[in-house]
């Protein structure tokens, strides 16, 4: 099931796809939807409504580059690439993430008090 | 949104067709993908294919949010409407082009007369080439609060250097001068200014060099000019008019400077071809001619400038007159002949008139805001019409908005969406206006150019400010005649409205609404004719009126010697000349001169007493003329004689000829004035000359617009002038000849003198600036009225052809039930007459409650505001047009065929 959409919603989707791109390189609209639900444990159930907008969105800001290319199965389709811009957000997300968690998790973590 | 963001957002608004079917690929192959993974599983292609489809969701909201993402969506929509807008008018080209007209008609008259006033009134003088504009110094008195007078060169001198208030003092005046071209010579007002004059205004000369300080001097004898722009682009924009010599009364001057394109010097509406310094002043008076006033002379008696100044920054016009005080208090210490009562003014100057004393543009503005007035009810009348056939032709387009309602969309969208409609007929209607507008101002001024005895030169380009107007006035026009209409469709009765066919009872209710709008439109119309025909009956009253005096087989023709550059002697000998000339010349039954000629724009004044009497000066005009003046142009002599062929010579002869309108304010009624003494007095009351009465005349008008004055004549050999008009008395018949006998005769007696006019008295009083001003002002209104007319008229039938369409379901039944074509006809009829006689009689009400206001407001003296003729010809007309307008659709009712019109839909 998918969850409503929402800004956090769509920001976080937006990291994945970047992750996506850098760990899988250039793939196209449906390799990178079938390839979160499959990171996320097929928790997350992507469609064309949520991934397309997002893909418009870091395509806009310079975060990845689309162009067309043909699949394994001989079918044309649009791939995506990872573009400088685009790693260098990756890397700084991932630092906010990870620093974004780690105070949260304080907040969350119970019997500690410092 | 990052800026690269916005950038490919906006282009997307362009692109989007582009980007969508790209985007339709791209989802087909997602799709595609998908279900090649499913059948991979092994499921069939058809079950993988429904699947995937339910997978993925709606294909739809993923376009519509791509597309929001790709664009602006609120700016897409708008688009949208625009495409629209566009696909709906390009449908119907019959009803565009119309409106277009009607709409750009009026949008056109009111920016044509706002060119005009922005033009004179409201342009920034000379490009805006000062920040402040200069302001005036006027000589008061502080004993009479009305009396000015213009400025002596040596005051000029003394105020420039000794006042801390202005940054520039410049000072200015003017000389009637003869410029020589090619063995031609025309008539040109010269401009004297001080050294500082170009400076001043920031303008620099595009060749040569503005005046020098020493050239100032009155007593330099500088024979140097400026030159206007438009003066070096008639000589071709030659690069050595600069050094080349021009002839100025006869006298070889050199010009040492081009003025810049855009400089018209001080005044927005007049246009100067040559100035000159203070010291070529005496070069260009004819020499030893006794009394002839040069404006700019070491003699502070002669007093002849007019002063003008930037303040001092951050001065205000108060604040500058207060500092002037001390200085105009050591002026009359210093100078008490003069200066004894002198009061230093300081006022914004009027653009529209330039003197002695300190004028406000008031008059002309609320003379502009009447007229600007009419033209906006010209274009709410066009709007009226407008509204009334969006309406009808709208009833067309209720099943598409009914629907549209019905799937959703908003009021608002559909409102929205009708206003685009409009506005885009109004941006081409305004785009149109301007175009209509530039050209007529532009035809308006050239006409006003040659008619005009004085250079004009008006800019009607349009700027900002005509384009604002442009575009305000085709917003409000919108709004008037889309939003009315555009709210009633949007209106959600919907069952109502989708239903195929309207009920019977529907016609008469639903017409109140088209209906006042027509009456209102017919009022407005009523109004306009009205007070076209009012000034239409002063026009005709002053093109009709009597001077006093025959105008048939009268020919005048002006000859001013000094333009050539001849003394007073010469001079005087050369009118002589033509004079004696032009009494021999056959064909002439009688001839001689005057300064003054009616009908001219031009009047002298003279204040004067009668002998013993201490009342006040009585003022009136003054003309030196010749001998057989009367006889020639047709007046009787009432009492006493003419003056004598002697007379015209003497220097000695003090005598004078008063009209009967004189006699009366200066020796009281019924008493005879042969032989009274007449004292000619200065503005002090000191008297210049006394001289005896020797005859009396009946007074005439000089002005087409105007009453009789009067007046008072004296001989020509007493008063020397140098430019006279010579009248001469022909045979009517013969007057086209005879014109050419004239010129011919002056020629022969000295090819030298230029003719400045030569034409008949009639044409003279047809031409005179006065009577043109009246004619284009009856004009113009005229011109409003019809348009208001056809206007009105147009609107009439619209309404009338739209509510017959509408009860045709009706108007068959009635036939089909019995009812004669006749009884058809007059039914209709006699519902359009109550909207007709409503209009009528509330427009003839507006107008005379309008022209009572401005009668009461001192603007329209002249003219009429309840003449009966007037308002029956305008109820006429409207009666006329609004039963014709009615009776053709009515007519085509006539012929409706029950069997078709009963038919269901």
């Amino acid at each position: 099931m998918g969850r409503k959409t929402s800004d956090v919603w769509q920001g976080t989707l937006a990291l994945m796809v970047l992750k996506t791109l850098d760990t899988m390189g250039p793939l196209h609209g449906f390799g990178i939807a079938r390839r979160i639900e499959q990171t996320s444990g097929d928790r997350l159930s992507v469609n064309y409504g949520t991934i397309y907008p997002a893909l418009l969105k870091l395509e806009q800001e310079g975060f990845i580059a689309g162009d067309w290319g043909v699949s394994e199965t001989n079918r044309k389709a649009r791939y995506y690439k990872l573009t400088r811009t685009g790693r260098k957000r990756l890397e700084n997300a991932a630092a906010e993430w990870a620093e974004a968690t780690d105070i949260v998790g304080r907040f969350f973590a119970t019997g500690d008090r410092s | 949104m990052s800026p690269r963001a916005w950038w490919l957002r906006t282009i997307g608004l362009f692109t989007g067709r582009r980007h969508g079917a790209r985007f339709d690929a791209e989802l087909e192959s997602h799709l595609q993908l998908h279900i090649e993974e499913q059948v991979a599983r092994g499921i069939a292609p058809e079950e993988a294919r429904r699947q995937a489809l339910i997978a993925l969701g709606g294909v739809q909201a993923a376009r519509e949010a791509y597309r929001d993402r790709g664009g602006f969506p609120s700016i897409d929509s708008l688009l949208q409407d625009i495409r629209f807008a566009a696909r709906m008018l390009r449908k119907s080209p019959g009803f565009t082009l119309t409106a277009v007209l009607i709409l750009g008609l009026g949008i056109g008259a009111n920016t044509a007369v706002f060119s005009i006033i922005n033009a004179v009134m409201l342009r920034p003088l000379n490009g805006g080439s000062l920040e402040r504009p200069l302001v005036g110094l006027y000589s008061g008195d502080h004993t009479r609060p009305d009396r000015y007078r213009a400025f002596s060169y040596p005051e000029y001198v003394d105020i420039r250097e000794r006042s801390n208030v202005f940054t520039h003092l410049i000072a200015e005046s003017s000389m009637r001068t003869g410029i020589t071209e090619a063995g031609q010579t025309r008539r040109i007002d010269a401009q004297l200014v001080s050294s500082n004059f170009f400076a001043a205004q920031n303008a620099p000369m595009v060749a040569g060099r503005a005046f020098l300080p020493r050239e100032e001097d009155p007593l330099a004898d500088a024979a140097v000019a400026v030159v206007s722009y438009a003066f070096w682009r008639r000589h071709g924009l030659a690069s050595t008019l600069v050094g080349q010599p021009i002839v100025l009364n006869g006298r070889q001057f050199t010009v040492v400077g081009i003025a810049p394109e855009w400089f018209q010097g001080t005044m927005p509406v007049m246009s100067a071809d040559v100035w000159v310094p203070f010291g070529a002043a005496r070069l260009l008076a004819p020499a030893d001619q006794r009394g002839f006033f040069v404006p700019a002379s070491m003699d502070r008696s002669a007093q002849g400038l007019l002063l003008a100044g930037s303040l001092q920054p951050g001065l205000s016009v108060t604040d500058a007159e207060a500092r002037l005080q001390p200085l105009a208090r050591a002026f009359a210490t210093a100078y008490p002949e003069f200066n004894a009562t002198q009061q230093l003014v300081v006022r914004e100057r009027s653009r529209t008139a330039r003197g002695t004393r300190p004028r406000t543009d008031t008059e002309s503005l609320a003379g502009a805001g009447l007229v600007m007035a009419i033209a906006s009810l010209v274009l709410f009348v066009a709007c009226l019409n407008l509204a009334n056939m969006l309406l009808a032709r709208s009833g067309a387009r209720r099943q598409e908005i009914a629907v549209r309602l019905a799937l959703g969309c908003s009021r608002a969208r559909i409102v929205r969406q009708l206003l685009v409609e409009g506005l885009m007929l109004s941006a081409v209607a305004g785009a149109a206006a301007l175009l209509f507008s530039w050209l007529g101002a532009r035809q308006f001024v050239e006409t006003m150019r040659g008619l005009s005895e004085i250079a004009i030169a008006v800019d009607v380009s349009p700027d900002v400010r005509v384009v604002v107007v442009v575009v305000a006035a085709a917003v409000v026009s919108t709004l008037i005649f889309s939003l009315g209409p555009a709210w009633r469709l949007s209106r959600p009765q919907l069952t109502a409205a989708m239903k195929p066919s309207s009920s019977l009872a529907d016609g008469a209710r639903r017409a109140w609404l088209p209906g006042t709008m027509v009456a209102a439109q017919i009022a407005v119309s009523v109004t306009l004719l009205v007070w076209a025909g009012a000034f239409v009956r002063v026009g005709a009253r002053a093109a009709a009126a009597d001077p006093g005096f025959p105008l048939e087989g009268r020919l005048i023709a002006q000859v001013d010697p000094r333009l050539v550059g001849y003394d007073a002697t010469r001079g005087r000998a050369a009118m002589r000349s033509v004079l004696a000339r032009l009494r021999e010349t056959p064909g002439v039954v009688d001839a001689s001169f005057a300064s003054i000629v009616p009908f001219g724009a031009e009047s002298e004044g003279r204040a004067m007493r009668a002998d013993g009497s201490k009342a006040a000066p009585v003022f009136s005009r003054n003309v030196v003329i010749g001998s057989r003046y009367f006889s020639t142009v047709g007046l009787p002599i009432i009492a006493g004689r003419d003056f004598s062929a002697s007379e015209e010579v003497r220097t000695d002869a003090a005598v004078a000829i008063v009209d009967d309108r004189l006699a009366n304010r200066l020796f009281g009624p019924n008493t005879n004035p042969v032989g009274r003494i007449v004292h000619l007095v200065d503005p002090e009351g000191g008297v210049d000359d006394s001289v005896q009465v020797v005859g009396v005349v009946p007074s005439v008008r000089d002005d087409a617009t105007e009453g009789p004055v009067a007046h008072l004549y004296v001989p020509f050999g007493r008063t020397f002038r140098m430019d006279m008009t010579f009248h001469v008395r022909v045979d009517p018949a013969s007057e086209a000849r005879m014109l050419d006998e004239m010129r011919q005769a002056i020629r022969a007696v000295d090819d030298r003198l230029p003719i400045q006019m030569l034409r008949t008295m009639t044409a003279h009083r047809d031409n005179s600036s006065a009577l043109v001003w009246t004619i284009a002002g009856t004009a113009t209104f005229a011109a409003f009225g019809v348009i208001g007319l056809a206007l009105s008229t147009a609107g009439v039938y619209g309404l009338r052809a739209y509510l017959v369409a509408r009860r045709t379901r009706e108007i068959g039944l009635r036939v089909a039930l019995g009812a004669s074509r006749q009884q058809i006809v007059r039914l209709l009829l006699r519902d359009g007459a109550w909207i007709a006689v409503a209009g009528i009689v509330a427009g003839a009400g507006m107008a005379a409650a309008l022209i009572r206001v401005l009668q009461q407001s001192g603007e329209l003296d002249e003219v009429n505001g309840l003449d009966p003729l007037v308002y029956g010809a305008a109820a006429l007309a409207l009666g006329l047009t609004t039963t014709l307008a009615s009776y053709l659709p009515a007519r085509r009712a006539m012929r409706i065929d029950p069997a078709i019109a009963l038919r269901p839909e």
